[in-house]
């Protein structure tokens, strides 16, 4: 009898750990932090939700596919964009992963006149470079492209490429200048805050459409 | 009747002043500028990396446990 119970309690821990290891790796390697993804009721206070083409849902993760697709050659990234809204804190959402880019719904629709705002992870939870990593390689003159979900593709060209520590970055700027059609990109930068689980800096690249075809 | 006219009044009042501030939040809502983004996970690696070994060590150490009790029985 105490031998079974014994075995019993094995085979729970050991079921627990592996759960736990998969749980790590999975949210590690592939999944953004629930906090800082979309709450569940933003879509219809924060945007168009039929904007988005396609949903897909991983427990608790829902994929807003936008159906566009953002390229930049010089940095050879070629990555799907999400629609997102807010976080749970107040904050532009993140996409449900590593790989792809969040376009902000509650905005500028890229190409429109005012400022699109895409964000995408540095990194991931291993430290592995994510999609955004290596933003900070391109300077004034790259070039950007969007594909529209209609397959139309618009040219941005970088203007100019700034980092600011979190709490300084200029949120007027970054979301509410419509003065011309702009494409602005996010993510972060600098050291790590373990108190906030978030860098302490955020790089922004600014661009402007170049054409209208 | 006084009190139920005065009563009346007030309860007029706060459901104008409720209706205004509810319109208000509305149109605040819909046009409030988000935070910035969290894009960065990169400084959990320690702590991903102490959890996924500690856990792969008791899984380990169970896996053998019950594979030396299966054979003895």
């Amino acid at each position: 009898m105490r031998e079974k119970v014994l075995i019993a309690t094995v085979g729970i821990v050991t079921l627990a750990a592996a759960g736990v290891f998969a749980s790590t790796f999975a949210h590690a390697m592939w999944y953004s932090s629930p906090d800082d993804i979309e709450v569940a009721a933003s879509p219809t206070v924060w945007g168009d939700a039929a904007s988005a083409t396609a949903t897909s849902t991983t427990g608790s993760y829902v994929l807003r596919d936008s159906g566009m697709r953002l390229r930049i050659p010089a940095i050879a990234l070629d990555a799907r964009v999400q629609s997102v809204g807010v976080s749970k804190s107040g904050n532009m959402a993140v996409p449900t992963n590593y790989t792809d880019v969040g376009w902000y719904r509650g905005g500028t629709k890229p190409g429109d006149i005012g400022s699109a705002v895409i964000n995408g992870h540095v990194d991931n939870g291993f430290g592995l470079p994510a999609v955004f990593r290596h933003l900070t390689d391109l300077s004034v003159g790259s070039d950007i492209f969007i594909e529209t979900a209609g397959g139309k593709e618009l040219h941005f060209v970088v203007t100019d490429i700034e980092t600011y520590a979190a709490s300084d970055v200029p949120l007027d700027e970054l979301f509410n200048r419509s003065d011309t059609a702009r494409l602005n990109l996010i993510t972060c930068a600098g050291e790590w805050l373990p108190d906030r689980q978030a860098y302490d800096h955020r790089t922004v690249v600014y661009s402007e459409l170049m054409n209208d075809n | 009747m006084k009190l139920l006219k005065k009563t009346f009044q007030v309860s007029t009042a706060s459901l104008l002043a409720w209706t205004v501030a509810g319109i208000a939040s509305a149109q605040t809502t819909a046009t409030t500028t988000p935070g910035v983004p969290n894009t960065g996970a990169g400084g959990d690696t320690i702590l991903n990396l102490v959890i996924l070994a500690i856990a792969a060590v008791v899984v380990a150490a169970g896996v053998a446990f019950l594979s030396s009790r299966w054979a003895q029985v």
